[in-house]
């Protein structure tokens, strides 16, 4: 991805110029519409039981271990 | 407060030598510009979304060297923390022999989705590419406020994002800018002006215009600022 696609992801700089990262970051489209499909989710409970439900929340959290270990170049466990 | 960069690996060796363990808090820089937990050889290291890694708050990593895992048991768990989460046995702390050793409760799941979203984004930008764009910009900066004459409380030999100007009244100047379209911040006497991926050389002359505009409240001249 180049720096032209990378700014569609925010749209606030369309309207001004953020220099501010360093107090609050803008997040980009991308991570507001990742909160919005765990909302709906949340709203309608898909697996059978709500232990599976938690369990299938939970995958996240594990995807994510490996992604910031890969960040900063540690082991995974 | 000043965008200083720790020498970190200058640091490691001599705490090391000395008997101490080292922990290095990234937040602030954590995004910017590839991380290597095992070159810089930090025993720890933590850092956390809401800056530059593009996320939301409620969220942070912790790093602690394999080594070291075993020997340290948490002061505060929860059930993600035992070696079988699952065993729901309340009377037995059976902590698990990796990292997870050091979580606690369910995790605040949708700040999760976010973040790796945002992380995922630096990633396929290459934070190689990350890091060239962000010194260009600093760089450009710095450049434009020395012909302006500020004094940069950023020392010269370690900026990163972040470079902070000396003010006579920051918070009306972060005013000033913003009734220009231009967001940025103030510490005490500094105005913060912090650069990410999506920043562009049109943002720094902005800003440099509106400072130009505003050298009344700014410090001007050659005296030299003691970092903070």
């Amino acid at each position: 991805m180049d720096f032209e696609n990378a700014r569609e992801q925010f749209p606030a700089l369309l309207h001004k110029t953020f220099l501010d990262a360093a107090c609050v970051s803008l997040a980009p489209r991308v991570a507001t519409e990742a909160i919005q499909n765990f909302l709906d989710m949340t709203l309608l409970c898909p697996a059978r039981s709500s232990t599976l439900h938690h369990i299938s929340m939970d995958e996240m959290r594990a995807l994510a271990r490996p992604e910031a270990a890969r960040l900063i170049n540690a082991g995974e466990d | 407060m000043n965008g200083f960069r720790s020498a970190v690996r200058e640091v490691v060796p001599l705490a090391h030598a000395n008997g101490a363990l080292v922990m290095l808090d990234d937040y602030q820089d954590c995004g910017t510009r590839p991380v290597n937990v095992r070159a810089t050889d930090v025993d720890f290291y933590v850092t956390g979304t809401l800056k530059y890694l593009l996320g939301p708050p409620g969220l942070a990593f912790l790093y602690v060297r394999k080594e070291l895992i075993a020997s340290l048991q948490p002061t505060i768990t929860g059930w993600f923390a035992q070696s079988n989460p699952f065993a729901f046995d309340v009377k037995c702390f059976d902590p698990a022999p990796s990292a997870r050793r050091f979580e606690e409760g369910s995790p605040a799941v949708p700040n999760i989705y976010a973040a790796m979203r945002g992380i995922e984004l630096l990633q396929q930008i290459g934070l190689d590419n990350v890091a060239w764009q962000i010194h260009e910009l600093a760089s450009a900066l710095l450049n434009g406020a020395q012909k302006l004459g500020l004094i940069a409380k950023t020392p010269a030999t370690s900026v990163g994002p972040l470079v902070v100007f000396q003010c006579k009244d920051a918070a009306r100047l972060v005013e000033k800018l913003a009734a220009s379209g231009i967001v940025c911040s103030s510490r005490h006497d500094g105005l913060r002006i912090s650069f990410h991926v999506y920043n562009t050389l049109e943002d720094v002359r902005a800003v440099l215009q509106v400072l130009e505009e505003n050298l009344d409240l700014l410090v001007t001249g050659t005296a030299t600022v003691s970092g903070d």
